[in-house]
């Protein structure tokens, strides 16, 4: 191995795999935040939490291992150990944008807006913006019904040079603040950019349903063939094809008109 | 780096330091969680009402961080004064509630009738169903439910106004729907009656039986009201007429068809116009020296076995139902019931055109003469 494999270029994601001498992957920090990104975009926020743990213990200065262990706090709906985390990795990287941006999404979802709004002035005053301050700042802005927030998410796609991930967190920023109908399109770009996503698959699939789109049911299938038996996607999938004659009429006249 | 035991540059293992730092995030009991879900949203909708002021500093914040990397920032709006926003925002209401007498009007204007289309349909189904049952219990609900899903759509057009979306929060939003839904409501139950008099139709319980309709005591009868300024009404013998019921013994006692207070409407048969002479037998009636036929104008049993002989005045009708009748302190029953079988021409409301129910034996009724 030469001994230059160690140094850094500034893409943790281009950053090839050691493998030992029976081929099997060396268990770095890398391999481990390589498992937490797989398992991030197969919708397992538990286990991708725990690999994010594991890279940190094998090098804790890792930076993507606290803001994952963060990010995947907030997808857990466990807001005040977000804010506390957040806290802690300030402290090792203090003013970071990212950071600050993910103690706005925790504060906005915890209903906290005000310092939600204060956090995410900071974190785009500070140097580096990044996709997921404009993201977070978008999401506070939908918060409260602003129309900024359209300009902020696209801001964030150009930051991030329309790369499949920061498009998978327009669209379910824009989803989870019910602009179904722009979610879609960044959506469906995640999921021709991810096809081996399971998260965006269902993403996509909730945003049909939303919309009353008869392609629900093979989008959420294809979602279960990625990451068989995952509740949410088979709940949504059974809530779907549950539906009653009053929402499919109903799905039926939302249907957009073609041609 | 406190706690590292590798080179972050070069990977080699330092004095390794275990537990120097903590790196495993505390987690939420479970049990917390849907606490905090609570607390979260009354969190949420509080901090929604103390946003509207930051709304526009934060605006401006944003708009200033978009310029200064060099894309094109939001367009600043010249606001309209607050009143004059205001004013704005009540007349799209008004509007989208003018419209929305037809309902799902509005949003389709606004190419929103997908967002409605179900309680249109629902509402569509409540009014068939009221004017199938009407004037019966199931009629009523179904016609209460359409007035509550036609008030509803008409309070989401209104809520659905951009401008009122924008000058509304959550709780405000709710709060006007609630609002405009018992008002709407109200009014147009307030509305019913008037409408169901201007629309000429009511429905009225049959206080008497006449086999050969065959009509059965109890059975509803859709009556149409008389024209009242067409004089003489359109009436035969025979017909079933909605009358209003006047109880015997009161102010006014031993005036002919002029009783009491009035106790109700009821549907009776009428079988002697103005200026006939009715008598009463035993084997039936006899108007003007001509027997009637007992299965069409069938003798009521409160007035079985009676004799009574009676001339009619010039706006009085014989009407027959079933009477209770206790007898207290009158000698002659019979005279009295025969008498308060006398209706005043205002008194008689409606002609019965159809038998409404029971449904299945739903049909028009047959004219004797």
């Amino acid at each position: 191995m030469s001994r230059f494999g160690n140094l850094e270029f500034g893409d943790a994601k281009s950053r090839p795999l050691k493998a030992g001498a029976d081929g099997t992957p060396i268990r770095s920090a890398g391999y481990f935040l390589e498992q937490a990104e797989r398992l991030y975009l197969a919708g397992d926020f538990e286990l991708a939490l725990r690999n994010y743990s594991r890279a940190l213990e094998q090098n804790p200065a890792e930076y993507e291992g606290w803001f994952g262990q963060v990010r995947m706090l907030i997808e857990l709906a466990e807001y005040e150990e977000a804010l506390l985390w957040a806290d802690k990795a300030l402290e090792l990287y203090p003013e970071h944008p990212d950071l600050l941006a993910s103690k706005s999404v925790a504060s906005s979802r915890s209903g906290r807006l005000e310092k939600a709004m204060a956090y995410t002035d900071n974190a785009l005053s500070q140097k580096g913006g990044t996709p997921y301050v404009w993201l977070a700042r978008a999401e506070v802005l939908l918060e409260r019904g602003s129309a900024t927030a359209a300009h902020c998410v696209s801001n964030a796609v150009a930051a991030g040079n329309a790369a499949p991930r920061v498009e998978l967190e327009a669209g379910r920023t824009l989803l989870r603040a019910g602009h179904c109908g722009t979610a879609l399109g960044y959506l469906r770009r995640a999921v021709s950019l991810l096809p081996g996503s399971a998260l965006a698959w269902f993403e996509l699939g909730r945003c049909q349903a939303a919309l009353g789109f008869p392609e629900t049911a093979m989008t959420l299938s294809q979602c279960l063939t990625l990451r068989p038996n995952w509740r949410p996607a088979r709940e949504a999938l059974d809530r779907f094809e549950q539906r009653g004659l009053l929402s499919r009429v109903q799905n039926f006249l939302r249907r957009p008109k073609r041609g | 780096m406190p706690g590292q035991t590798a080179c972050f540059r070069c990977g080699s293992l330092l004095e390794a330091k275990a537990g120097t730092m903590e790196v495993h995030p505390p987690r939420a009991p479970a049990w917390k969680k849907p606490f905090r879900r609570v607390a979260h949203r009354l969190r949420h909708y509080r901090a929604l009402r103390a946003a509207e002021g930051l709304a526009r500093q934060s605006a401006d914040r944003t708009a200033y961080a978009l310029g200064r990397i060099g894309l094109p920032g939001p367009s600043r709006s010249a606001d309209a004064p607050r009143w004059g926003e205001l004013w704005l925002a009540l007349r799209d209401a008004a509007v989208a509630l003018a419209l929305s007498i037809v309902p799902g009007l509005a949003h389709a204007l606004r190419h929103q009738f997908g967002a409605i289309s179900g309680y249109v349909l629902s509402w569509f189904v409540s009014l068939v169903m009221g004017l199938l049952f009407f004037g019966q219990a199931l009629g009523t609900a179904s016609m209460a439910s359409a007035f509550v899903l036609h008030a509803w759509i008409a309070m989401d057009a209104v809520v659905a106004t951009k401008r009122f979306k924008e000058k509304m929060t959550a709780l405000q939003k709710i709060g006007w729907r609630l609002c405009g839904i018992g008002f709407l409501v109200i009014l147009l139950y307030a509305a019913y009656n008037p409408i169901q008099r201007a629309a000429g139709f009511a429905v009225g319980n049959a206080g008497v039986a006449v086999p050969a309709q065959p009509v059965e005591v109890g059975d509803s009868i859709l009556c149409r009201y008389l024209a009242e300024d067409v004089e003489p009404p359109p009436l035969k013998r025979g017909d079933l007429v909605l009358v209003r019921v006047r109880e015997i013994y009161g102010e006014g006692e031993g005036q002919r068809g002029m009783g009491g207070n009035y106790v109700g409407e009821a549907v009776g048969q009428l079988i002697a116009l103005p200026g006939d002479q009715v008598a009463l037998t035993p084997k039936g009636f006899i108007v003007n020296g001509r027997a009637l036929d007992v299965l069409k104008f069938a003798i009521p049993a409160s007035l079985k076995g009676q004799s009574a002989r009676l001339a009619l005045g010039k706006d009085e009708y014989f009407v027959t139902m079933e009477w209770r009748i206790g007898g207290h302190g009158v000698v002659n029953v019979a005279g009295v019931a025969a008498m308060a079988c006398i209706f005043l021409r205002p008194d008689v409301l409606a002609r019965g055109v159809m038998r409404w129910s029971p449904i299945w034996r739903r049909a028009f009724l047959k004219e004797f003469e």
